[in-house]
């Protein structure tokens, strides 16, 4: 808003009667009277610092007088105030999108309302005060920006039902897109109302705001909500088989400014646990729950916190889909009872006892012994030189692993540049052999395979020989061990939808004392473990199209049914071991089933997306104003009910002069009694005389 | 006059006057009260042996009777510059004015019974003194003084009061006729010496309504007549406190003439002087 205006701008010269109560004060003030008064005495005590008080009060007076006088005559004047951002382009007035913020955050209660609530309020309140003439869109920003007509439409009732009717999502906010859109309605002029928490997660990738059109912003929160959430839960490793020690690892967030202690519960199939975790301020922490699956099957379940101002994001679900066993197939030309051969050591450190390592099944193959079947059936593929393998054999792991299977690869001697897959994308390229008389230690990389081993452990080791090899640009992160001349002893790297180690490790008693050392089981079971960890939760947010494997058998048809007991629609994308499922964008977080005739076949996650619980707003003084574009904040109802509008002052006026004048009026009196009173009678004299 | 017809002022004492009165004494004399009887010695006069006591017991008895002595009363009048207050906007006469006319009254009663009077006049000293005398002469003396009476001077009653003391022959009653503003511990000393030689104090305390309540006027300069200080002020402002506190100045004065078994008496210059004075004389007298 700007400096005000007036409708009769001659009445301003009315405001020279505001001196009016000073002269008449001058003008009416008593002569003082020069009184002789013997008790003078008394009356300087009893009047002890009145004598300031009442200045005060007689200086209050006259402003009082002064400033209703001054309301009268600018009442007189009609004084308004005019829109400072009215658009240029009158036909821009005429054109409005109301961009309404759907995404999770928006379902935070505030004041026990919902944002989203409050916003659709007041959207509502600016489509009911649009002139008639004006044509309007409303947009619901969601992981896809909606316009709940298609296009401008000038049918503000018909557009206002379809208004009130909206409700808020799961999903995450795309403000950017949804600019976009709203752009693209109004044809680049015109004015978009922006009703939103503006979180700064979300808000912070809008680059600037529309060029060439009057942007509205109406921030319905202006603090953070506090708000405490559930980011992630990770099931490692995450397909488990029966009887493995698994991890539930579930990061929560602290989304307020002091630090706090909640208690997280996991509920997973027959599982409920419960813990602690402290939280710093606007910070995370994990909350570990460690279990074994005593059957295979399909597990659903979720991980709570006690509910909050924004209590979607209190609880995130889980799906286990439990193995009967895993099949690590070791493939290695070198006999597996010859202790002098890496066959020997790999296959005693993977099963050292069937109690060692439960769910976990060793299948031992010399390469000429490969078969389809074998290969096509195996989880985990370990690869130790020497081998040799056919390219038939490298064709079928090379897709296993880009569909989703694990692959470890030991190399050692000269047939180590065979197994280095190139379809893989491996970090490193081989250079040449190295061998060391003395023996050369290795050194801890940037990704850490123990959270708890400090590198010491493995500075005892030493190694004869290894393949010198340069770690390709931008691939440092995946090394886990390194030789002091660079090259890359040990790396765990994505492979498609699945994992690789590749180990320069060399796995005999002359090529090092490793094997011999008691890490070397755990650095494999660790590797083993480490490499069917998913490198981030396989997260289906709501609002996203997603797709799902499913191990299916036979022909009967895949249902798909949602966490509200609805079936989905659901399309076959391929079948065969596994059938791969397209499915729609769910609308809620919860548990699917998949469903092969009454039989569950699987189930999957659906949880709401982390960037939604980072409920801190944007500074909205550091968007980016597009070129041409005028952007106002509209920080309470008030400034929303009034923007673009010519705003009358005189209601303002007339209050304050009645206000003025009721105390001009009331505060005398108070006074008067306060510290006077009518002249005594005769007869209390009397009763003073006694 | 009419007024004061009935009015007597006695002593709630004995009268110790030099010459016969109307007033109790603890003298024995020649009143028609029998009081005792004593044994003749020589030298006594022979009139007042009571011969039937003679008759019946063959020896001689005096008979005594009662003596009845004058009164003796001082009147103090305080002529300090406070008491010239007349009043602002209701103008009566000066406190000054209306105590001599108080004393006026006062000398007639007394005179009247032929009573000794005496009149002194203080300000920070006793400044002029009438000794106490029993003739009409002396009312004319003492209306003469009143009537050449201004206000002049601080005040300083305790010192006037000391010296009027050392004045007095004999006790009787003393009359103090001023506003007390300087009631001071000097001043209670000296009523305390009053007191303890059992002479009957009365306090008329002589008050303007104006000094009640402060004169209705919208804005004043007030001035200590007694001193330097100057209060510029709005009196409706400031008249509820101003009150409170003056009439705990008075009540403080007659809870101190109370606390020495004095007799108080607010004397407003508003009122009728006569109708005063008797309506005092007769609560002391225990009328209505």
């Amino acid at each position: 808003m700007n400096w005000p205006a007036f409708t009769n701008p001659w009445m301003l010269a009315g405001l020279v009667a505001v001196g009016l109560p000073v002269l008449i004060h001058f003008l009416t003030r008593a002569r003082p009277q020069r009184i002789a008064f013997p008790p003078f005495k008394f009356l300087v005590a009893a009047c002890a610092g009145r004598q300031s008080v009442h200045r005060l009060r007689t200086v209050l007076l006259l402003a009082l007088r002064c400033l209703l006088v001054l309301a009268l005559a600018l009442l007189f004047t009609r004084p308004f105030l005019k829109p400072n951002d009215a658009p240029a382009n009158p036909q821009a007035a005429r054109r409005v999108v109301l961009f309404l913020d759907a995404s999770l955050s928006m379902r935070a209660v505030h004041q026990g309302i919902s944002l989203f609530d409050r916003a659709q309020a007041e959207a509502a309140g600016v489509l009911r005060d649009l002139p008639a003439g004006t044509e309007a869109a409303v947009i619901l920003e969601g992981a896809t920006p909606r316009s709940l007509l298609p296009a401008l439409s000038a049918n503000l009732p018909a557009l206002h039902d379809e208004l009130v009717k909206a409700r808020s999502t799961y999903e995450c906010g795309d403000p950017a897109a949804a600019l976009a859109l709203a752009q693209k309605l109004l044809g680049g002029a015109g004015t978009i109302y922006i009703f939103s928490d503006f979180q700064k997660s979300n808000w912070e990738g809008v680059r600037e705001l529309p060029g060439g059109i009057l942007c509205r912003l109406r921030p319905v929160v202006t603090e953070a909500e506090d708000n405490v959430a559930i980011t992630t839960a990770q099931l490692i490793p995450a397909a488990p088989v029966v009887g493995e020690p698994v991890e539930v690892v579930c990061t929560v967030f602290n989304c307020t400014a002091r630090p706090r202690e909640e208690t997280v519960r996991l509920e997973l199939g027959e599982f409920t646990r419960e813990t602690r975790v402290a939280l710093p301020p606007f910070g995370s922490a994990d909350a570990v729950f460690n279990l074994a699956f005593p059957r295979a099957g399909s597990f659903a379940g979720k991980v709570t916190l006690p509910p909050d101002d924004l209590p979607e994001d209190n609880t995130r679900y889980l799906a286990a889909n439990v193995g009967k066993s895993l099949a690590v197939l070791l493939v290695c030309d070198a006999d597996a009872t010859d202790w002098q051969g890496p066959a020997f050591y790999l296959g005693h450190a993977l099963v050292p006892s069937p109690q060692a390592a439960p769910g976990l099944q060793l299948i031992f193959r010399r390469s000429q012994d490969l078969d389809r079947g074998v290969l096509e059936t195996a989880d985990v593929f370990v690869l130790a030189a020497p081998v040799t393998l056919t390219g038939e054999a490298l064709e079928i792991i090379t897709r296993r692993v880009q569909e989703g299977a694990r692959l470890i690869t030991f190399l050692d001697g000269p047939t180590a540049p065979d197994l280095m897959i190139a379809a893989l994308a491996p970090p490193f390229q081989l250079q040449r052999a190295v061998e060391s008389g003395s023996g050369e230690p290795v050194l801890t990389g940037p990704h850490k395979l123990f959270q708890d081993l400090d590198a010491a452990d493995f500075s005892a080791l030493r190694f004869h020989r290894h393949l010198q090899n340069q770690v390709l640009t931008n691939r440092a992160g995946d090394v886990l061990l390194a030789y002091p001349d660079g090259s890359a002893a040990l790396t765990l790297s994505a492979a498609g939808q699945g994992a690789m180690v590749l180990a320069n490790l060399p796995l005999t008693p002359d090529g090092g004392d490793f094997i011999g050392h008691p890490l070397f089981p755990a650095l494999v079971h660790e590797l083993l473990r480490a490499v069917r960890h998913d490198a981030a939760e396989h997260a289906v947010t709501p609002g996203a199209a997603w797709m799902l494997d499913v191990p299916t058998a036979g022909d009967g048809a895949v249902t798909v049914i949602d966490p509200e007991n609805q079936p989905g629609a659901v399309q076959v994308l391929a079948s065969g071991r596994n059938t791969r499922l397209a499915l729609r964008a769910a609308k809620i977080p919860g548990v699917y089933t998949v469903k092969q005739g009454e039989a569950v076949v699987a189930c999957a996650a659906v949880n709401v997306d982390p960037q939604e619980s980072d409920t801190r707003p944007l500074a909205l003084e550091n968007l980016k104003t597009g070129a041409g574009s005028t952007v106002t904040i509209l920080h309470d109802e008030e400034e929303l009910a009034f923007a673009g509008k010519t705003r009358p002052l005189w209601p303002s006026l007339a209050a304050a002069a009645a206000i003025l004048l009721g105390l001009e009026m009331l505060l005398p009196a108070c006074w008067r009694n306060a510290g006077s009173a009518p002249v005594a009678t005769a007869e209390k004299r009397r009763a003073v005389a006694g | 006059m009419e007024a004061l017809r009935t009015v007597r002022i006695r002593p709630r004492g004995e009268a110790e006057g030099a010459f016969a009165g109307p007033h109790k004494s603890h003298f024995r004399g020649t009143a028609v009260e029998f009081a005792d009887y004593r044994e003749y010695s020589p030298g006594d006069d022979i009139r007042q042996v009571d011969w039937k006591v003679f008759a019946r017991t063959d020896r001689h008895y005096l008979r005594l009777y009662d003596a009845e002595r004058n009164l003796l009363t001082y009147q103090v009048v305080d002529k300090s510059v406070s008491m010239e207050f007349a009043g602002v906007v209701t103008r009566t006469a000066s406190k000054l004015e209306h105590a001599a006319r108080l004393a006026a009254a006062i000398s007639y009663l007394v005179l009247r019974e032929g009573d000794e009077l005496g009149l002194s006049l203080v300000d920070t000293r006793l400044h002029q003194h009438l000794s106490a005398a029993a003739s009409w002469a002396q009312l004319n003396r003492v209306l003469d003084t009143l009537g050449r009476l201004r206000a002049e001077g601080r005040t300083d009653l305790g010192a006037g009061l000391e010296q009027v003391f050392a004045q007095t022959k004999r006790r009787g009653i003393l009359i103090i006729l001023s506003d007390f503003l300087e009631a001071d511990p000097r001043f209670w000393k000296a009523i305390d010496l009053f007191r303890r030689s059992r002479f009957d104090v009365m306090f008329f305390q002589i008050v303007h309504p104006e000094e009640f309540e402060l004169p209705a006027v919208l804005a004043a300069r007030f001035l200590d007549p007694e001193g330097d200080g100057v209060f510029n002020t709005e009196p409706d402002a400031i008249r509820n406190l101003y009150r409170r506190r003056f009439a705990a100045f008075v009540s403080e004065i007659k809870a101190n003439c109370q606390a020495r078994g004095c007799d108080w008496y607010l004397a407003n210059t508003a009122e009728d002087v006569h109708g005063f004075l008797r309506r005092c004389f007769l609560a002391r007298e225990g009328g209505p």
